[in-house]
């Protein structure tokens, strides 16, 4: 039994494994689309961390909400490489295949579209991980040990960082593809993807963190299934989530990934009988 | 002959497609926003018919006929508002990857092919896919490229391939794991005289072949001349013919022009042709041209010959031309309405 399942999966894999590597090999093709991306990412990113320091400097606090000042500042970095790593635009992809009725090629194939979409993410995912994910990471460790002479969270923070920003990803997956469904219904979805995005990095904690709301509204925030894209793995490695706070985080994140795959079933069933095929 | 088995089963298929009505202007869009008003298109209604195993079927109809839809809905991508459709006995819309598994499809507008990777990087994602062995790869891809001719370009990246050179690469991707059914949606639209006859000849050798059913969208009427033998004509959702090509032809096919050029006109001036064979306009027409006169007529009310006679009782004949009607213009005539449909039923 044990076999026949990992046989199966391995087939499986041996079939999706393709949709990985031809986005890696597309993303390597148009290089200077994604050189572009990062500058874009990267300037966003120092107004954010230079606004907080304004902030922090104007106040003459050195802890804001629970955090001080070199934590916000690590805070920012981090939801910034979280955000570059999971960031998947399964939606826009969704929204191109229904557009331009290519959605057509994929369904006259064996294969499963959600599947081959998920591994298509983690083909960008390895990419992400690698441009520039990673070397901003280490800028920011070897920054922390220079001139704060901090060493980086133990290996089992990473861990717990690694397993939440993974469901974190299946988060993301699952609600790109939910609203990528949309576009079965409206046929354009930039418009909405536009504000989606801008939602998206509010709810998610990456523009600013829970802690500096109200109570009743960081509740709310913390409970929705944004946190878990970005706030709950930051706060993770920043070792602000401990003991049972960080069993409820984590388990809220598996929560969320079945009630959103759940909804994922539902509205495929939905939008395919929808479906007609744009351009003939 | 033996009948073969019924491959694909059609009965009764329809699909609505339900749109809301777009007003003109901004004005319109704005109103567009507060009032829906529905607007049902008929893309397929009411259709049946089947097709056996090893048959090439040509779907023929204008544009928006419903061609199109009738294979989606054939092929999985679409769900019929109402009817049935089995494909090798499942029904391809509740059991997409199933059906996916046996069949091909062309669409000529798009392309299956991975745009960004070489060619070969398709074929090898497409065996894994359809869980090709290595042996049936190997010899598929050799038969493949004998009849298309793929392998000068296999190693570019699909982008950069001339449309010829994607659209015979897109028909070997359809046939890499042997489908029992091959839909092709105008595959040679586009296309040059010499890619085209490729992609006839490797239709035909692929069929001849493996048995493969073919059924194929065009509107390249050649196509279906050296392919089909059997058409089936959709006009505004419904099916208006299904048959020979042969049946319509001698159905519709009535009309022959035949062409003389004479040594001398005036005495073919002088004759009203109409009333020595007692023959109405739409039976008989005459144009004359310098020498040359022309005669469209229809073979059931005269024959070649005695048009000949009457010339030739008249003046000396120097050359003859004989055309008998294309299923083009046959084809032509049932778009726009020419004849009339009630005569096939």
């Amino acid at each position: 039994m044990v076999m026949f399942k990992s046989h199966f999966l391995s087939h499986k894999l041996k079939i999706y494994k393709p949709f990985a590597i031809a986005r890696i090999q597309e993303a390597l093709s148009y290089k200077a689309r994604f050189v572009l991306f990062i500058i874009a990412r990267t300037f966003t990113v120092i107004i954010t961390y230079y606004l907080w320091k304004a902030i922090y400097n104007s106040n003459g606090a050195n802890t804001l909400a629970g955090f001080t000042k070199n934590e916000m500042a690590l805070y920012i970095f981090m939801s910034f490489v979280t955000a570059s790593i999971i960031s998947v635009e399964v939606a826009s992809w969704i929204g191109t295949d229904v557009v331009e009725g290519s959605i057509a090629i994929n369904l006259i194939k064996p294969i499963n579209y959600k599947t081959s979409l998920f591994f298509k993410a983690l083909g960008d995912i390895v990419y992400n991980f690698f441009i520039p994910s990673i070397f901003i990471w280490i800028g920011i460790l070897i920054n922390q040990y220079v001139t704060l002479g901090e060493l980086p969270p133990s290996i089992t923070t990473h861990l717990l960082y690694f397993i939440s920003l993974s469901f974190g990803f299946v988060l993301l997956f699952l609600f790109e593809y939910c609203f990528g469904m949309l576009a079965f219904y409206t046929s354009y979805i930039w418009g909405m993807r536009i504000s989606k995005n801008a939602i998206l990095a509010f709810l998610s904690g990456q523009i600013i963190p829970f802690t500096f709301f109200p109570n009743a509204i960081r509740v709310i925030f913390s409970y929705l299934p944004f946190a878990s894209i970005n706030y709950i793995p930051v706060m993770i490695y920043l070792n602000k989530v401990k003991g049972t706070e960080l069993i409820k985080a984590l388990t809220l994140q598996v929560v969320w990934i079945i009630l959103l795959y759940i909804l994922s079933r539902i509205l495929w069933k939905k939008a395919t009988k929808k479906l007609y095929i744009l351009g003939g | 002959m033996v009948r073969s088995r019924t491959l694909i089963k059609v009965e009764n298929l329809s699909k609505e497609f339900v749109s809301y009505k777009k007003y003109p202007g901004f004005k319109g869009a704005i109103k567009g926003l507060f009032s829906r008003e529905k607007v049902i298109k008929h893309a397929v209604s009411n259709i049946s018919f089947n097709i056996d195993k090893g048959e090439i079927v040509g779907y023929i109809g204008s544009n928006g006929a419903g061609k199109s839809t009738t294979i989606k809905m054939m092929s999985g991508i679409l769900v019929p508002t109402s009817g049935k459709c089995t494909v090798n006995g499942n029904v391809p819309y509740e059991m997409r990857q199933l059906n996916a598994s046996v069949i091909g499809a062309v669409f000529g507008q798009r392309t299956q092919l991975w745009w960004d990777l070489p060619l070969s990087e398709t074929f090898t994602i497409l065996k894994e896919i359809y869980n090709v062995s290595d042996t049936d790869y190997k010899n598929r891809m050799e038969f493949l490229n004998e009849v298309l001719g793929f392998q000068e370009f296999i190693h570019n990246t699909v982008r950069t391939l001339s449309l010829g050179q994607r659209m015979r690469a897109d028909l070997a991707a359809a046939l890499l794991h042997n489908p029992e059914v091959l839909y092709l949606d105008e595959p040679t639209i586009g296309l040059d005289i010499v890619v085209k006859d490729k992609m006839r000849q490797a239709i035909k050798q692929i069929n001849k072949k493996y048995n493969t059913t073919v059924i194929l969208t065009t509107h390249d009427l050649e196509d279906i001349e050296e392919l089909c033998s059997r058409i089936m004509i959709i006009d505004n959702g419904k099916l208006i013919y299904d048959g020979s090509i042969d049946k319509i032809k001698s159905l519709y096919g009535t009309v022959c022009t035949l062409s003389i050029d004479v040594k001398d006109i005036s005495p073919i001036l002088k004759t009203d042709f109409n009333k020595v064979f007692s023959a109405t306009k739409t039976n008989l027409t005459i144009d004359i041209y310098e020498s040359m006169v022309t005669f469209e007529f229809n073979k059931d009310k005269l024959s070649i010959s005695q048009i000949i006679s009457k010339v030739m009782e008249l003046t000396d004949i120097r050359d003859i031309g004989i055309k008998e009607t294309q299923i083009a213009e046959i084809v032509k005539k049932i778009y726009s309405g020419g004849f009339d449909i009630e005569r096939v039923r």
